[in-house]
């Protein structure tokens, strides 16, 4: 009887917050995956069941695999850009070895809490031919006819993007490595420098075993942020020039929205939460293999 | 007996006062409307003051607007329809770009709403759009392509109009030289090359004909025609009439840079008459003029042509019941209607589908050239008011790879025969 009690009212407790993922999150995911396998007219709620048909359709197409090719550009410049920088500008700040540290701190944040649209506009502005940018650059080299044509280039397009992903987000893991950093004990870095360690010796052997598992975390975040993006480079290129940014979620956005092709969006959206689910078990592999090896 | 039949006159002459007074006012109606409109850019001006005409016409009537702009519109319209949460009056077009909506049947005719005023609007604004239904009311003919002329500037680079595509394209080191773009055309937005050049370019270069038959599946994109007048946008990016640096300017960044003196042409819509006139001084408005691309040597289709199109205007929700409907209307005719053109006149310049005596008005200069501009141009089809779907989509994406060197015209003519 006692236990039943408890196992009520622990359902009473979870009931509210279960509904709400099955409603928002659960649902639309497998309604998504069952979407995939129809010709879907959203207007008339009309399926009808195409099987592999959308999936081929995508695997076939140049667009998706140039799409996914940038989305694992912005993951290479999330994990192995933002994290690496956040890391070290944290460090820095943690070991006081800049000066005005506040005000380091704050300027490397600012850019995460201005609208990620408005970000993507201003930036926009910036590297358009009558921008800022581009301007510099003609009186710097003199030249009054340069234009940034890396933004028209279909291998780089790219390029500028990650810099701005770069100056956006690395605020945001600063501020969670900082917080990480503030938690180990001071003395032992204490104990390390009487024993003779030198910094980057603090750094190889105290700092970075012991923030492991957030390095893990952000990895995870830095993944599925990446996977997911979407705003700031909609708001920048809109995918253009042509398609050389789009991203997956630009193209799922495009076949659904714009071609009215909602199996096909949903066919986009499934390979992305494989794939999402994929990178994510791989990084907890190599977290294990570390772990193994630290052992 | 009199005291009583005097209460009973009093109670009867309170009871049908009270009535008289329910019954004579109106009821609030609130109203959801999608508008498509840059708010930034001038043109919004004539929107406030439109909706503050209406407001005061009805005040029964609270419009609730929503603004929006560009490809964020169409999308945002389109998600709204797949809700099923589209508002009670939006902003639509012809064909094309809203041809999902009337597929669905998601917007009412406005036939049986219009009836004999019919009239009242010049034939061809009110001709069936979709399934010979009206599904919203043209609010002016538009012409895509307007080759936009600065005469001063180009008098004071000495040179002339050019009569010819080859006399263009000469011009293009001397324009250089001075430090201008030859010809300023902002299509970092995908549609601006399809709709305001590459519709008109197809028109005068494959002709009329070939357009009906394309229409009509009797041809094909693969056609030497339509093969020639994508090539033909590739030469223009080669010839450097249309700088590389075109492809990454915001749309919105056109007008400025014209009447700034940035470039003796500019290529666009006549709507944009409506943006240059409060940059412009009455004065400077004299050195300009409104004509078309200049001759193609081989061209089919006729000398002078320009693509165009029944306007835009406003279309009903499909099921409003009660006074929503009633409302609805009101704002539809309103927007159309003589009150509303008048202010589209006075401040952009457009000239209404309301038949009126234009003579009346004092416009400025610039509208005056864009009401002489459309008897002297024939118009062509507008590609996607008549194409939907995919093919359109892989034709604009496909003029930006052309444009950068990255497909060519037969590739790119194939791609789209087969997303047909």
């Amino acid at each position: 009887m006692e236990k039943f009690k408890r196992v009520s009212t622990y359902m009473i407790f979870v009931f509210p917050a279960l509904a709400i993922y099955l409603a928002v999150i659960a649902f639309p995911i497998i309604s998504s995956v069952g979407l995939s396998f129809t010709d879907y007219n959203i207007y008339k709620n009309l399926a009808i069941w195409t099987g592999l048909a959308n999936y081929i359709k995508i695997f076939k197409d140049p667009v998706f695999w140039f799409s996914m090719r940038n989305n694992f550009f912005v993951i290479f410049v999330s994990v192995f850009g933002q994290i690496p920088l956040g890391f070290v500008l944290a460090y820095l700040i943690y070991r006081r070895l800049v000066k005005r540290s506040v005000f380091f701190q704050a300027m490397v944040f600012l850019p995460t809490v201005i609208s990620t649209i408005i970000i993507g506009i201003l930036w926009s502005k910036m590297f358009s031919p009558i921008g800022v940018v581009p301007r510099i650059i003609q009186v710097i080299t003199n030249n009054p006819d340069y234009s940034m044509t890396i933004m028209t280039n279909k291998n780089l397009a790219m390029i500028p993007i990650g810099f701005v992903l770069l100056w956006m987000y690395t605020g945001t893991y600063l501020i969670i490595f900082l917080a990480n950093l503030q938690n180990i004990d001071p003395d032992i870095i204490e104990a390390a420098q009487i024993d003779g360690a030198t910094d980057g010796q603090i750094f190889r052997k105290i700092i970075v075993p012991q923030l492991y598992g957030v390095l893990v975390l952000t990895s995870i975040l830095a993944i599925s942020g990446s996977l997911r993006s979407f705003d700031l480079i909609f708001a920048m290129t809109g995918g253009g020039p042509a398609y050389y940014t789009n991203l997956l979620s630009i193209y799922m956005y495009n076949q659904s929205f714009i071609f009215h092709n909602y199996g096909v969006g949903s066919a986009v959206s499934t390979v992305m939460v494989i794939l999402s689910i994929v990178l994510v078990i791989l990084i907890r592999l190599a977290r294990r293999k570390i772990d193994i090896m630290e052992a | 007996m009199f005291k009583k039949l005097f209460c009973l006159v009093m109670a009867l002459v309170f009871v049908s006062s009270i009535s008289v007074c329910v019954f004579s006012q109106e009821k609030e109606v609130e109203l959801t409307v999608l508008n498509y409109l840059d708010i930034t850019s001038p043109e919004a001006k004539a929107w406030d003051a439109t909706v503050e005409a209406f407001n005061a016409k009805y005040p029964n009537i609270t419009l609730k607007i929503e603004n929006s702009f560009g490809e964020a519109y169409h999308q945002k319209l389109a998600a709204l329809a797949a809700a099923g949460d589209l508002p009670d009056v939006m902003y639509l077009w012809p064909g094309g770009r809203s041809a999902e909506i009337y597929k669905n049947e998601l917007t009412e005719d406005l036939y049986p709403f219009l009836g004999p005023d019919k009239d009242k609007f010049v034939p061809a604004a009110v001709t069936p759009q979709w399934d010979g239904k009206l599904y919203e009311l043209p609010i002016g003919i538009t012409a895509t392509h307007v080759m936009y002329v600065n005469t001063k500037l180009l008098i004071d680079l000495g040179l002339t109009m050019p009569k010819t595509y080859g006399e263009l394209v000469a011009m293009v080191p001397k324009i250089k030289e001075a430090g201008l773009y030859p010809i300023l055309m902002p299509n970092k937005a995908a549609w601006v090359m399809q709709s305001c050049l590459f519709s008109a370019l197809v028109g005068r270069i494959a002709g009329q004909d070939w357009l009906d038959a394309l229409i009509a599946g009797e041809a094909s994109f693969t056609d030497q025609e339509f093969v020639d007048s994508l090539a033909f946008v590739k030469d223009m990016y080669d010839t450097g009439l249309l700088p590389p640096q075109s492809i990454q300017l915001e749309y919105g960044d056109g007008p400025n840079l014209f009447a700034t003196g940035r470039s003796p042409f500019m290529i666009d819509g006549d709507w944009r008459v409506g943006a240059l006139v409060p940059l412009l001084s009455e004065e400077e408005q004299e050195n300009f003029e409104l004509t078309v691309f200049p001759d193609i040597a081989g061209q089919k289709g006729e000398s002078g042509s320009t693509s165009t199109v029944a306007a835009t205007g406003f279309g009903m929700k499909a099921g409003l019941i009660g006074d929503k409907v009633d409302a609805a209307w009101k704002w539809i005719y309103f927007f159309a209607g003589p009150q509303a053109a008048e202010i589209r006149l006075i401040e952009q310049g457009m000239i209404p589908t309301y038949i009126m005596d234009l003579s009346a008005y004092d416009i400025s200069p610039l509208a005056v050239k864009r009401g002489a501009f459309y008897p002297e141009h024939s118009g062509t089809y507008v590609l996607d008011d008549k194409i939907t779907g995919e093919p359109i989509n892989i034709l604009n994406i496909g003029l930006q790879e052309l444009a950068l060197g990255n497909t060519t015209p037969e590739k790119l003519a194939a791609e789209i025969e087969a997303a047909r």
